[in-house]
């Protein structure tokens, strides 16, 4: 398993809180919390469960999916660890053996399903505070208040 | 390698998406799978068996295809094709639509078999059939032959239903038991359907002209209805252009959403002489008031119009030239539009069963601008549907368009 694929397995833990962020048709950035979102190793794509046919999402993924255009998912766990993974939509299904097993699973929790969504990572880039700030010091060590290099044994 | 006319295509028009513009070639042209392809047709699991009043094919060849946008691509493999989309095992080991440069265009995917195809009706009649279906939507054709061909000279010149009809030997009626007892099974195969559709050929008789083709929808409808808790359920019906009190009839005793009655050409000297039958019987306004009269009873966005696009320019009456064709079609489909029905339009088959299977097709460049310019008078004048969407039908460039909407 490569280092970037298992950052994505955050999309699996239970309590990570996940964004899915997609450009309407003029640019503007949507964003909204998609619980559903997961890593599948198997197929190696992100997938998201959309129930709402006519939502603003759902239009935007299909805007990117037809141009090709970059979508953004937010990921950011209970123990403070955080990614930001770019990726491209690559298919929607909204029929066959995989929309239906998506289907029962929705089904289970009282949800209609209207597709389900795959999105092929491009880039993931770590955004867990810890390795942010460090990295901050490590590329910009001029960029810091002086008081926090304070000796203060002196 | 040189650039594809496709390819040409998608540069030329890069604000329409590629897939629609991939649509509309592979209905234009046709696809035929080689015989690779072929071989991971998987009548298990894919669709290939079909029945309806205008199609039947028994053959190991995909029912119909579907792009990775979820989009479906109406159309029949393999038949006699002159120049059509090659469909091939891709590298990866999927199946892929190839151009006549044999570069790849797009992925595709075979409609997935549906669960009832799998049984029998107590009459041992297999439930394929009975009824149609598409990736989200079932279809009951009740009468599989139209009376317009009863009369010479009466059918419409485009269409392949008597030819179908005597090529197949089927009933023309279909039994509503039959139609009750697959219907309890198809609906078993949860999240496979968003909407029943109705259809058939015209039927004139009745005390009133068209009575007996309404009450045997109503038939039919009140069976679908047993099926369902609520009063109304995602339907559509596409019939002939019914009068106020029919429709009312519909409405009323049934649980009915949507309504459509095909004008197929928007020209009334075309609908004449391509659809005579239509126009000896009802004509061509008392279409359009018959249709405007229907979104007073079924609602805003709950009723629409079908035409066969592309047919308006068959020889040797149609228009002399393509950018003609597109302003008069464009300019009656914003006046229908104006008074709240849709207009929506489908690649023009040309069936070697129909009067006009020796016509040529319009380029592809025609499709897209009739699609687009649908697309945009719907923007335009305010008409939210769902009727006929990528999901529902799936047969309709311009409603694709309004994915993004």
């Amino acid at each position: 398993m490569s280092y970037n694929e298992m950052n994505l397995l955050l999309l699996n833990e239970n309590d990570a809180t996940k964004v899915l962020v997609t450009p309407n048709p003029e640019g503007t950035p949507h964003a909204v919390f998609k619980s559903s979102m997961h890593y599948d190793i198997k197929k190696k794509e992100i997938v998201y469960l959309e129930y709402i046919e006519s939502s603003k999402t759902n239009r935007n993924m299909v805007h990117a999916l037809w141009n090709d255009l970059i979508i953004h998912c937010l990921i950011s766990t209970k123990n403070g660890k955080s990614i930001l993974v770019e990726g491209r939509p690559s298919c929607v299904i909204i029929s066959g053996s995989d929309f239906q097993y998506y289907y029962e699973m929705a089904d289970r929790i009282g949800l209609d399903l209207s597709a389900v969504w795959f999105i092929r990572p491009v880039s993931i880039r770590i955004e867990t505070m810890e390795v942010r700030i460090q990295e901050e010091m490590n590329a910009h060590p001029m960029l810091i208040h002086l008081d926090k290099l304070v000796d203060c044994n002196i | 390698m040189g650039q594809s006319y496709l390819d040409e295509q998608f540069e030329k028009y890069a604000d329409i998406s590629r897939f629609v513009i991939t649509k509309i070639e592979m209905q234009r042209r046709g696809v035929v799978l080689t015989p690779l392809a072929l071989s991971t047709v998987d009548p298990s699991i894919h669709q290939t068996k079909v029945r309806s009043f205008s199609r039947e094919n028994q053959m190991n060849v995909p029912a119909s295809l579907m792009l990775r946008d979820g989009t479906s691509v109406v159309v029949r493999c393999n038949e006699n094709y002159k120049n059509p989309l090659i469909v091939d095992v891709d590298d990866d080991g999927d199946l892929s639509i190839y151009d006549e440069l044999h570069i790849r265009i797009e992925k595709v995917f075979i409609w997935p078999k549906p669960f009832y195809y799998d049984y029998c009706t107590t009459k041992g009649t297999p439930m394929w059939q009975i009824m149609n279906a598409r990736p989200q939507r079932l279809e009951i054709n009740p009468l599989q032959y139209c009376h317009l061909w009863d009369f010479s000279n009466g059918g419409c010149k485009f269409c392949s239903i008597a030819g179908t009809a005597a090529s197949v030997e089927k009933p023309h009626l279909l039994d509503l038991g039959e139609i009750d007892e697959t219907l309890t099974v198809a609906l078993k195969e949860k999240g496979r359907y968003t909407n029943i559709m109705l259809t058939g050929g015209i039927d004139l008789s009745g005390k009133e002209m068209l009575d007996n083709e309404v009450q045997r929808y109503i038939d039919v409808l009140s069976i679908i209805s047993k099926h369902f808790s609520s009063r109304r359920f995602p339907s559509q019906l596409i019939g002939a252009a019914y009068s106020r009190k029919q429709v009312k009839r519909l409405y009323d005793e049934t649980g009915l959403m949507s309504y459509t009655a095909n004008l197929e050409v928007l020209n009334p000297k075309m609908f004449a002489w391509i659809c005579p039958g239509k126009k000896k019987y009802i004509g061509y306004e008392r279409w359009k008031k018959r249709l405007y009269d229907a979104v007073d009873i079924m609602g805003p966005g709950n009723v629409n119009t079908g035409i066969v696009a592309g047919v308006e320019l068959a020889k040797p009456y149609g228009f002399d030239n393509e950018d003609q064709a597109i302003d008069v079609t464009l300019a009656e489909a914003e006046e229908i539009m104006k008074h709240g029905v849709d207009v929506v339009s489908g690649v023009w088959r040309i069936s070697d069963k129909s009067v006009f299977k020796n016509q040529k097709q319009p380029s592809l460049d025609y499709y897209l601008r009739i699609a687009n310019g649908l697309y945009v008078l719907r923007k335009q004048n305010g008409i939210q549907s769902d009727i006929d969407t990528y999901r529902r039908c799936g047969n309709h460039p311009d409603t694709d368009l309004q994915r993004v909407w």
